[in-house]
């Protein structure tokens, strides 16, 4: 890989990895830290990586440096003595369905939200979701069920609000 | 609207969920919407089952043009800059000759290689080479090798900030050692494929770029050895810091590790990242 097909892979997936990243962390700093890492390890692995899988590539990076940013975050939160209540999940703030996805999307397990994630975005089939991951084609899929009967269920109980 | 799942088996559960995901034949589709039909807790669910596929919304990468990459292993940086910036380096080698404040590492046994290639240097101990420059980039996204690098700010000497071009370079200028300046741009938005260094005769009798080693002091555990992953990610920050034309050997080592053949470079971030300086001492 040149630098010529880096740069078409930084302007063809960096939006794409950003919003993957962002979903995950919800901090935009973190976030584009986490774009920025994973395409200084395609630059580095750039002669072994074939171009055509640099996408699988970098949301595998993106994927497993959310995934350690995000236990380090549970693990300072829980280290802190004042606890913060979450706000209600009832009330005026989630009388839209994009918000009240995006909270219950925040409530599912990393690897359920992620399969989600990279299935609704990226369109990625459950073979590919599986080679990012690391995990079996039908492990994705039954995360993928498990992962949108939470949604829905959380869903039905905000009906009021909807 | 109530929470349907429990009243309807895992299996149709299941169905719904594969006309939902595509993964279901013509045939197997129409079937599948008579049996939703047929009952409205499946309808329920169908619908609140639908509505948990997210639409792609926009997103932009803000910092993409930091990515961008003009050249094999060089990074963007100003044309523009580089005539200035060289001339401020010449400069700032006349002025600050001789001036030994920003000697910040200590003395280290020199390389046999590095030796053997520079027959005319004085001695092992007089032999200096000296990397010094100053930088004003924009900071980088605040990646976790950056936020250790800035622990090391309240050691790191202020160097006196030039105007506009905001070069400050100081090197041993003296004429048995080998040194060399390295301008360094600030402007990531033009392309460039190499700075344009200073270099003396000594410098130049050298037949290849130095082994160094980076001592790096902010781990954990000293004893550790750092990743391969924390290596790269360090070196990457450095390169990108410093928009190296060319990129020593570098090697990073905890300080109880540290290889005294190797020439090593203590490296320290100026305030507010404004400048890199770097001493190489063989």
């Amino acid at each position: 890989m040149d630098y010529k097909e880096f740069n078409r892979i930084v302007e063809a997936h960096s939006d794409a990895l950003y919003r993957f990243a962002l979903k995950n962390i919800k901090v935009a700093e973190d976030a584009q830290e986490i774009v920025q890492t994973a395409f200084e390890r395609l630059w580095i692995n750039r002669n072994t990586v074939d171009p055509e899988k640099s996408k699988a590539f970098l949301f595998r990076v993106a994927y497993n440096f959310t995934i350690d940013m995000i236990r380090k975050q549970r693990k300072e939160a829980d280290m802190e003595t004042t606890k913060f209540k979450e706000p209600s999940s009832e009330g005026a703030d989630f009388k839209d369905l994009k918000r009240v996805l995006e909270r219950a999307l925040s409530k599912l397990s990393d690897i359920q939200r992620n399969v989600i994630l990279l299935r609704d975005y990226e369109g990625y089939s459950y073979q590919e979701i599986g080679d990012i991951l690391s995990i079996t084609e039908a492990q994705v899929k039954i995360n993928i069920f498990r992962g949108r009967k939470q949604l829905q269920e959380h869903l039905g109980s905000m009906e009021d609000y909807l | 609207m109530m929470n349907t799942q429990n009243h309807i088996p895992e299996e149709i559960q299941w169905q719904i969920f594969e006309l939902l995901e595509g993964n279901l034949s013509e045939k197997e589709s129409e079937q599948t919407l008579k049996i939703i039909e047929s009952n409205t807790n499946y309808r329920s669910f169908y619908r609140e089952l639908s509505l948990t596929y997210l639409k792609p919304e926009p997103a932009e990468y803000p910092n993409k043009s930091i990515l961008l990459k003009t050249s094999t292993g060089n990074f963007k940086v100003s044309r523009n800059l580089t005539l200035i910036l060289s001339s401020a380096a010449a400069i700032a080698l006349f002025i600050f000759t001789n001036n030994e404040s920003i000697h910040v590492t200590k003395n280290a046994l020199p390389s046999k290689s590095l030796l053997t290639a520079s027959e005319n240097i004085p001695s092992q101990t007089e032999s200096t080479i000296k990397i010094v420059s100053s930088i004003r980039v924009k900071p980088l996204a605040n990646t976790k090798i950056n936020r250790n690098i800035r622990h090391h700010q309240k050691d790191s000497q202020a160097l006196p900030t030039a105007e506009a071009s905001s070069l400050i370079a100081k090197v041993d200028a003296s004429k048995n050692k080998p040194f060399r300046v390295i301008p360094i741009i600030d402007d990531a938005s033009q392309d460039f494929t190499s700075p344009r260094t200073e270099i003396n005769s000594e410098y130049a009798k050298m037949n290849s770029e130095p082994e160094i080693q980076i001592v790096y002091t902010d781990f954990e555990d000293d004893e550790t050895e750092p990743s391969e992953a924390t290596q790269t990610e360090f070196l990457l920050d450095i390169a990108q810091n410093l928009r190296y034309g060319r990129l020593p050997k570098m090697q990073l080592v905890p300080r109880k590790r540290q290889n005294h053949l190797i020439p090593q470079v203590d490296m320290r971030l100026g305030t507010n990242t404004r400048f890199i300086q770097t001493t190489l001492i063989q």
